[in-house]
Parts: C-alpha cells; sequence; structure tokens
C-alpha cells in the first residue's frame, strides 16, 4: 500500500515527508498479523486420566493423556502381553513319561527349569545365564554345571515325551484320525528333535570357525579363490571340449567301415610330459650320442620294416600323412629296441607303444639302455636317408606328439602281435569316448530328435547331442538302433504331415470349384485330369524300411498308417 | 490411539553415575537434569538436646529452599560420652555449583564404590536434589526408574526398592541394568555394551534385553583415572600441581612451561577431597580440550609427529601438549604400560586390562552361537569413550582379536547423547506402552516385600 506523497503520512513528521521527491511513493508496510488464527474445527479437550491395564496383576492405576472422548474397556497396550506357552505336566504325566526318561534330573530340577522358561520365554541363552543365580532357585536338588545343551535336551525331552504319551491317550484309532492330526504329531516331534552330541559338535566347529588367526583367514581365502580359478578352468574347458566335439561332428564325413578282423585297435597314449622331455634329451644328447645311434643302427636295419597298411582319410591329410610315417619310423625303432639286447617288456609302454615319443621317453627313463636308444636313432637315420621326412626326425616326432597322439595303422602280421592301430577315421585321433562312435545326427534333425528322445524319458547328460548316460557297448548298440529308427520315423511324420495340409488343400480348392461351377461340371473337369501315378507320390515309403523291426516305434505305427492312408485318399483325388 | 508404541505416564528417569548423574522425565530425549555426582558435606558433631526436627519436614514444607540449606541428615551413633548421647551431623550441598563452592571444611565423596552405592545418605541426597530442585516434581505422583551396575547385589537393590517405596513413596518403581539400558538407547535389544564411565569400565553381553550375568566383566579404569594419572604425570614432568580457581587471588602471565606467578588465598580448612575433586575438574577440562586417542596402536614416533596443542592451566601455567595428549587415554587400552604409577584400587589386579580385553572376556563368556550377533551390535557407552579417535581405535583392536568376525560399533552419534545412552535406554524404557505391565507398583510391595525386586526386575 503507497501514500501519495502529498498527502502526510500518518506516524511520520512532516519534515521525514519533505525529503521524498514530489511523486515517490513511500512504502508503508501494513500489519497483517492476526492474534487469533482460525481452526476449522473446536479445539479436542484432553484430560490427565487414570487407566488400568489388564496385563498387570494388581490395579495400579497410572496416568496418562487421553482425548476426553476416547473411552476405554482395557488398556491399549494390554493386547500385546503375549506368553508363550511353555510344555507343563501333572504329576501322573511326570511319574509316567518323564521320571524313566533321564535319571540324572530331579521333579525339582525339572519343575525349576520349566519354570524358568516360561519366566524367560524359552530364552535358553537366558536360562543358561541365570540357572544357579535365580531368586527362585531351590537350594538342592539342582546339578551344578548344567550346559546351556544339557538344558534344551532335558526340555525337548519332555516335550517329545508329552506329546507322544497324550497323543497315546487319544482314545481314537490312529487310524482313524485325520491326516492332519498325524502329520501335525510328526511334524511336532520333527521340531522338537534335539540332538546333544550334534549340537555340542557344531559347537565346537563355531568354535574354532570363530578363533582363527588372521594367517589362517588369508590361507583359506587363498584357497578358496584358487578353487574358483580351478572350477572356472574346468568349466571352460569341457565348454570348449563340447564345442570341439561339435564342430568336429559336423565336419566329419560319413564313417567309412572297416573289417577289423585281424587288426587290434590300439591307440598310445603317451604322457603329454614327455615330449619336451624327449626333445631336450635328444638335443643334449645328440652328439655324444650319436655314434651309438650308429652302433645300433644296423641292428634296425636287419629288422623287417613295418610299412603303412592303409593311408589315413581325413581332413587331416598331411596330418595322416606325416603320422603313418612316424609310426613306420617308430616300429622300426621299437622293433630294434626289442630285439637289442638288454632290452626288456616295458610294462604299460615299450613294448606295444606305438608312438615314437613314447619309446623315446622309454629310453629317457632308461638312460643305461643304449641300445634301444640306438634302436630309435637308427630308425631316425634310415628315415632320413630315405629322405621321406622333410624334418628332422626328432623334432618331428614332438610336434607330431604334441599335436596328436600317434595313431599308427600297421600291418599285423609283418610284426607279429606288436603293434595294430585302426580306427574309426571320424573319431580323430587321440582318446575318445565309446559314445563318439554313436552315428551322429545331421544338424537339422537335432532338436526333434532331441525332443522325441525327452518323449521316451531317456535324459542325455549333454546338450549339444543325445548321448546315453553309461555308454557300454551294448547301450550304444541299442541307442544307434534307436537313432537309426527315430530319424527316419521322422522324416516319415514330416512327409505325411506335408501331404496332410496339401490334401486338406486341394481338397479345398475342390470345395470351391465345386460352389462355382457345380458338381457335375467338376467331377468332369476332374476326369479330365491325367490319370494319377502313385509312385511319384508315396516315395515316403522307401524311406521307412525299418520302422516295423523296432519295438521303439511300434507305437508310432499307427501313425504311419494314418499318413499311407491319407497319401491313397490323396492319390484317389 | 498412538501408533508408535508409546504412552507417557509421565515417569521420572534417574541414571545415578560415579561422577554424574542424570535426570529426568521418561520420553524426552534429553535429562532435565544433569549434575555431579560428588556431593559436598560438612561433618560436625553436635550434641543432642532433644529429639532433631525432622528435616524431611522443612524440605515438604519449602521447595524451593536450596537443597543446600536443607540438606542435613542425623546420623544417630552410638557414641556415648557419659550419659549424653552424641549426633553427628551432615551438611550436604549437591549440585554442580553448590557441590563447588569453597566452604571451610566441606569434604567431597561419591555416593558409589565399584560402581555400587556404597553410601546411601549421598545416594537420597541426590535423589531428593535432583527430584525436588531440579525436576520440581512430588516423587509420590510419578513412577520412578532407575538403572543400576550390572553387578549389582541382591541386598543393594532391596535398599533401593526401599528408598524408593519408603523415603519417596512413589507409586511405583522399577530398575534396570546399566547395559540393558544402554543397547535400548542406542535401539539395539541385544548387543555386547561397552561402558567406559568415570570409574568403572565395564563390558558386557545383553541378549534381547537380557543382561547376561556371566558375561559381565570389569575393571576400574576410567575417566577418573585417567585424570588422576595426568595429574601424576604433570607432577612428574614438570614438577607442577595446579592451583584451582577457588584458591587464586591474582595471577601473572608467565612463559610456556614457566612456573606459575600466582597468589594464592591459602584459605583454611580446605579439604583435600575438595581441593582433588576442583584439580580433577581441571584435568576434566585438559582432557576435553587435548586429549586423544590414537587411530592405529600407539607408536611413540607417530605420537610425536602429531601437532601439538596448547593449554593454559587456570594459574596461568601453559604448555603445548605432545605426546602426553596421546599416551594418557592410552592407559584405556593399555593401562600397565601407560600409567605412571599404579593407584590403590588396582593394586591387587593383576594382569590390568584394556578395555577391548574387557570385551574380549566378555564376549568369550557368551555363548558361541550368540557372539557374530555380538559382534555385529557393539554398543559405545560412557563419557570416557568421547576421545578423539576411540571409535576408530577400538573396533580396530577388536577386529586384531577377531579377524573373521564382522563387528559394527554403534553409539549415539553426538557427544552430549553418548554421556547420557543409559538414560536415553530408560527414558525410552519407561515411555514405551507395553513396559507399564512391569512395574513394581507399591501394593506389591506392600504384599510381597522388597524381596519382589529380585522377581519383577530381571
Amino acid at each position: 500500500m503507497a501514500i501519495k506523497p502529498k498527502q502526510k503520512a500518518p506516524g511520520m513528521s512532516r519534515e521525514l515527508t519533505s525529503l521524498y521527491l514530489e511523486n515517490q511513493t513511500i512504502p508503508v508496510s501494513l500489519d497483517h498479523f492476526q492474534a487469533k488464527p482460525k481452526f476449522g474445527s473446536r479445539a479436542e479437550r484432553w484430560v490427565w486420566r487414570g487407566f488400568k491395564s489388564s496385563a498387570r496383576s494388581d490395579d495400579l492405576a497410572l496416568y496418562h493423556w487421553t482425548k476426553a472422548s476416547e473411552t476405554y474397556t482395557d488398556y491399549f497396550y494390554a493386547r500385546y502381553n503375549a506368553k508363550t506357552k511353555p510344555y507343563d505336566y501333572t504329576d501322573e504325566e511326570y511319574d509316567k513319561c518323564i521320571e524313566p526318561l533321564d535319571k540324572g534330573w530331579s521333579r525339582v530340577e525339572t519343575d525349576y527349569l520349566l519354570y524358568l522358561c516360561k519366566q524367560f520365554d524359552l530364552r535358553f541363552v537366558v536360562i543358561h545365564d541365570r540357572y544357579y543365580s535365580h531368586p527362585d532357585c531351590p537350594s538342592t536338588g539342582v546339578v551344578p554345571e548344567r550346559t546351556l545343551e544339557d538344558l534344551k535336551e532335558r526340555y525337548y525331552a519332555i516335550c517329545r515325551a508329552l506329546i507322544q504319551h497324550r497323543a497315546g491317550e487319544d482314545a481314537r484309532d490312529p487310524d482313524d484320525l485325520p491326516l492332519q492330526a498325524t502329520n501335525k504329531l510328526a511334524d511336532d516331534l520333527a521340531l522338537l528333535k534335539f540332538d546333544k552330541a550334534k549340537e555340542q559338535e557344531r559347537k565346537q566347529y563355531l568354535e574354532a570357525l570363530f578363533m582363527r588367526t588372521k594367517d589362517e583367514i588369508e590361507e583359506e581365502e587363498i584357497l578358496i579363490t584358487e578353487a574358483r580359478r580351478i572350477e572356472a578352468n574346468e568349466r571352460r574347458l569341457i565348454q570348449e571340449r563340447e564345442m570341439l566335439l561339435q564342430s568336429h561332428c559336423m565336419f566329419e564325413p560319413a564313417p567309412t567301415t572297416t573289417t577289423i578282423s585281424s587288426i587290434k585297435v590300439q591307440f598310445a597314449q603317451a604322457s603329454d610330459s614327455v615330449p619336451l622331455l624327449q626333445s631336450n634329451s635328444a638335443s643334449a644328447s645328440a652328439g655324444d650320442t650319436t655314434p651309438k645311434g650308429r652302433k645300433g643302427a644296423p641292428d634296425s636295419s636287419d629288422t623287417p620294416s613295418a610299412r603303412p597298411m592303409k593311408k589315413q582319410k581325413s581332413v587331416h591329410g598331411v596330418a595322416s600323412a606325416v603320422r603313418t610315417k612316424a609310426g613306420a619310423a617308430a616300429s622300426k625303432a621299437q622293433s630294434a629296441g626289442a630285439q637289442s639286447p638288454g632290452a626288456r617288456p616295458l610294462g604299460f609302454g615299450a613294448g606295444e607303444m606305438a608312438g615314437p615319443s613314447s619309446v623315446a621317453a622309454s629310453s629317457l627313463e632308461r638312460r643305461s639302455m643304449s641300445p634301444l636308444r640306438g634302436g630309435l636313432f637308427g630308425g631316425i637315420k634310415q628315415e632320413r636317408s630315405e629322405g621321406e621326412s622333410q624334418f628332422g626326425a626328432v623334432s618331428f616326432a614332438t610336434e607330431e606328439h604334441l599335436v596328436n597322439p600317434a595313431i599308427v595303422q600297421v600291418e599285423a602280421a609283418d610284426l607279429g602281435d606288436i603293434i595294430v592301430a585302426q580306427r574309426d577315421s571320424r573319431l580323430g585321433p587321440g582318446v575318445f569316448l565309446r559314445s563318439d562312435k554313436l552315428h551322429p545326427i545331421p544338424k537339422n534333425k537335432l532338436e526333434s530328435v532331441k525332443q522325441f528322445m525327452e518323449q521316451l524319458s531317456l535324459n542325455c547328460p549333454n546338450t549339444i547331442w543325445p548321448r546315453p548316460v553309461m555308454a557300454t557297448a551294448a547301450v550304444c548298440d541299442r541307442f544307434d538302433s534307436l537313432q537309426a529308427t527315430i530319424i527316419p520315423l521322422l522324416e516319415c511324420k514330416k512327409t505325411a504331415d506335408k501331404l496332410e495340409t496339401e490334401i486338406q488343400v486341394l481338397r479345398a480348392r475342390k470345395r470351391m470349384l465345386v460352389e462355382s461351377i457345380g458338381e457335375d461340371k467338376t467331377e468332369e473337369a476332374l476326369s479330365k485330369l491325367p490319370p494319377f501315378d502313385p509312385s511319384k507320390v508315396v516315395s515316403t515309403r522307401a524311406v521307412t524300411p525299418s520302422i516295423a523291426e523296432t519295438p521303439v516305434a511300434s507305437n508310432r505305427q499307427h501313425n504311419r498308417k494314418g499318413s499311407t492312408a491319407s497319401t491313397r485318399k490323396k492319390a484317389r483325388e | 490411539m498412538p501408533t508408535y508404541g508409546g504412552d507417557e505416564v509421565n515417569a521420572l528417569v534417574i541414571d545415578v553415575g560415579s561422577t554424574w548423574t542424570r535426570a529426568g522425565f521418561a520420553g524426552e530425549d534429553m535429562p532435565k537434569a544433569y549434575f555431579p555426582s560428588r556431593v559436598g558435606y560438612i561433618e560436625s558433631e553436635l550434641e543432642l538436646i532433644e529429639a532433631a526436627d525432622d528435616p524431611k519436614e522443612t524440605t515438604a514444607a519449602d521447595i524451593d529452599v536450596e537443597m543446600a540449606e536443607s540438606g542435613e541428615d542425623k546420623r544417630e551413633t552410638p557414641v556415648t560420652n557419659g550419659d549424653r548421647r552424641k549426633q553427628k551431623t551432615r551438611k550436604y550441598f549437591v549440585g554442580d555449583t553448590e557441590s563447588a563452592t569453597w566452604r571451610a571444611g566441606m569434604e567431597i565423596g561419591g555416593p558409589l564404590e565399584h560402581g555400587l552405592v556404597k553410601d546411601w545418605d549421598i545416594y537420597e541426597k541426590i535423589w531428593e536434589y535432583a527430584f525436588k530442585s531440579r525436576l520440581r516434581v512430588q516423587p509420590e505422583e510419578h513412577p520412578v526408574m532407575v538403572s543400576e551396575a550390572a553387578w549389582n547385589t541382591s541386598s543393594l537393590r532391596t535398599r533401593l526398592i526401599e528408598l524408593a517405596f519408603e523415603k519417596f513413596n512413589c507409586p511405583a518403581f522399577y530398575v534396570c541394568k546399566t547395559p540393558v539400558l544402554a543397547a535400548f538407547g542406542t535401539g539395539k535389544h541385544t548387543g555386547l555394551v561397552v561402558d567406559v564411565g568415570g570409574e568403572m569400565a565395564s563390558a558386557c553381553a545383553v541378549y534381547e534385553g537380557f543382561c547376561l550375568t556371566k558375561t559381565v566383566c570389569k575393571q576400574e579404569i576410567g575417566g577418573e583415572l585417567i585424570s588422576s594419572q595426568l595429574l601424576e604425570q604433570l607432577k612428574k614432568d614438570f614438577d607442577y600441581e595446579p592451583t584451582p580457581i577457588f584458591d587464586i587471588e591474582s595471577k601473572a602471565p608467565v612463559d610456556i612451561r614457566q612456573k606459575p606467578v600466582v597468589h594464592r588465598y591459602n584459605r583454611e580448612g580446605t579439604t583435600a577431597s575438595y581441593l582433588q575433586e576442583m584439580r580433577l575438574r581441571i584435568m576434566q577440562e585438559f582432557k576435553e580440550t587435548a586429549c586423544e586417542v590414537i587411530e592405529r596402536s600407539y607408536d611413540s614416533n607417530n605420537v610425536n609427529s602429531k601437532p601439538l596443542k596448547p593449554f593454559e592451566f587456570p594459574d596461568g601455567f601453559n604448555l603445548s601438549v605432545g605426546a602426553m595428549r596421546y599416551a594418557l587415554p592410552e592407559i584405556l587400552f593399555n593401562p600397565s604400560q601407560f600409567m605412571v604409577s599404579r593407584p590403590k584400587q588396582l593394586e591387587n589386579e593383576s594382569p590390568l586390562m584394556g578395555i577391548h580385553d574387557i570385551a574380549h572376556k566378555s564376549l568369550m563368556a557368551s555363548d558361541v552361537d550368540l557372539r557374530p550377533q555380538l559382534l555385529n551390535n557393539v554398543v559405545i557407552a560412557g563419557g570416557s569413550t568421547l576421545f578423539p579417535g576411540f571409535n576408530d581405535r577400538f573396533p580396530a583392536m577388536l577386529q586384531d582379536s577377531y579377524p573373521g568376525s564382522r563387528i559394527k560399533l554403534y553409539a549415539p552419534s553426538t557427544n552430549t547423547e553418548r554421556k547420557v545412552t543409559a538414560w536415553l535406554g530408560g527414558s525410552v524404557l519407561a515411555s514405551l506402552g507395553t513396559f507399564h505391565q512391569l512395574w513394581i507398583s507399591r501394593a506389591e510391595y506392600d504384599e510381597h516385600g522388597a524381596s519382589i525386586v529380585d522377581k519383577k526386575c530381571q
């Protein structure tokens, strides 16, 4: 609010007013203060009122402020006076079922224990704490030095005995009782079970855990991280292996069947550390052992050389070629070693081992067996002289081993019972699982085959393609035949479905035709079509030659019949 | 009806500590009265002429009169001198200013010893002063909640309830253990309560509102010990004994570490206990101003590199405090090494424990199942925990003992709250709606006698 300067502002002297310019307004604040605030409703009356609580045994009246309008029958907070009800027994019950439980507990002490349970609402920690210092502790009859477990055991034993006793007293036949009641009884008994020895043991462990020193904890942490790392590595390894297997299966051509009548399939498994050692020893001893090698050379040249029986066909063409050469060299060396004096059968390895590195390993183990080593080097030397190998023999052998453990195919007749190796080329080199020998499932059928197997409730352990859990030879055989049945069956089903839809489409078209031109004309038009040739349609039969033979597929026969029937129907149309 | 669980019945809460007393109304966040527990008294021997006028009458009639004037107590002593009976009279001076004012022949005494009530007269005077002079209420109209030490004895509790019902005529009464209240004051029902007060340092496990008596562990190292050790340290290092303000007539400024130039009153009748008390008050100020706890373990090189703190005593003596301000509070953690001289009350204790040792001992006495929970709820209470750095140092010391456990410290954030933690817990407890069923009523006391306190207050 402003007041014109010409007027004299109230409460202001004329001199002060004249200080302002003619047109200037003087700011004057008006007093908006309201001495008495207005409230919407009337103030509630509060009274200082006494109250009594039902939670108290006496009639103590305490006072508090309450709204005058509010009235309560009982104190508001009395409702929170919740008490636990520990089990209690009668004299009769005590004599009958509690007395014989534990002779170490007297009636007085048991009563006292239950009293404390009630007093402290089953807080056993507190009960144990006050057990001997409580003002109501009986002066006699309390066994000193009860542990927390003792008290708990006693209490729970009493509870169990009482429950069982009361359930037994129940006049009704236990079979007549509702299931809920019997369940509840069992639940109660299970809940109240207390194993003192277990509990003590648990506490001992806890104590030990609690008292660990700093060093122990650090060590433990290191171990845990290490274990985690190992586990992660293992997982990664398994994953990678599966990936490899998968990709390998995909690129592998159809298995070539070989007759394995006179040939033993063997694969050499040399320990991983061997190649490096071998190369070391070879390079180290290259100089001084050469004479010995030369000495041994004639022996090996005398022996009939092993020659490759069959070149392996594989994607690793070169490697496989190299491998056979290595095999040849090795077998030469082997035979040399076998014939040289002082050489004796070497348990697992040398006698039957096909890989050159394994022979070398045995030579490494027995440095004194110069003839054997000589044999090896002799073999190598021979190999060189033959000019078959482009690499240095030693390093070649090492490399070869690193890539693929030696797998050799040798003609058995020449070497007697020594080495024969033959394997399914699909499996690749190295150790393989028997289940790997199962025929692979075409990639596009994989999902449906898996589904089918699930329906047969066959649980397969791996995720990439189904394999039996326990891959014994018999199981693998069955599994293979099952697969061989499932795949054509699925084919069949697919074709049948396809034909079914086709029939439906044709029928619909026919219906439309009938609607538009009438039935007679349609028949007429249809009769003009070229006669139906069944051989064009029912090609599916050729795909399902073996279905009827397998028991697994028998339940699907009905389907098959259905589908063939529908094919026939289509043919008619 | 209230939704937060509180229901106030205007209960009074009083927590008498060895150095400070807190009293106030339940439901409030600060005690209305906070004054020293040490009171002054002048003892005189009078010949009994007739039945003395009841001091109670005077107090009841004229409440507004200072306690100092009316606080007379007559002790009848069986001293017979001829056929005349003699009476020992004590005049009490309670309250901050009253007890600090110099009076000829005034002694200073505290109500507690070893955390337990020793002088019931002083204890009663403190109650009277708190209720009548400070809170200005009639105790007959209010339920009273009292704190007690965790190791209180049954006979002392009996006397306490008698005091409440016989002397003060309370309508209802409850006594609760200090650690439980301290835990409640920090909002915990379970925890390891470490209380470092003026006289005692104690630790005790509290489980769901119950103090576990077997875990109570205590020792007489507290704030007052540090103060008296500080006095001795000053005497040893600078041959200096501070002159309290009551004795200073005039003083002149002096250089650092120079003998103070002070003109004393040399008042006659100054008692030794009064002088000591006044010196301790100076030390109290010194502690609050200068002393700190070093965050990591004590290392003299580390301590010497810390900044100095200037401090001037009332008589003009001044110094820059260096290592001393760290070394003395270190008594709390390593008493045997840092104590200047062993005080009388600790002569028989061996070996002396630091407060972390006390906490450790208490923890090991508790059930192994409970320990992780306790360590997760370590409650710190008491004025002597207010040294800066204490909150970092103490858990670090504990962590050294239990490297595998998670330790969490709970302490009221403000200094004032930490001084009154136990009172605060009492205030919370006595204003809970569900608590009112627990009060011991007058009727119950009349029916069962004093022994009811052991039954109802566990």
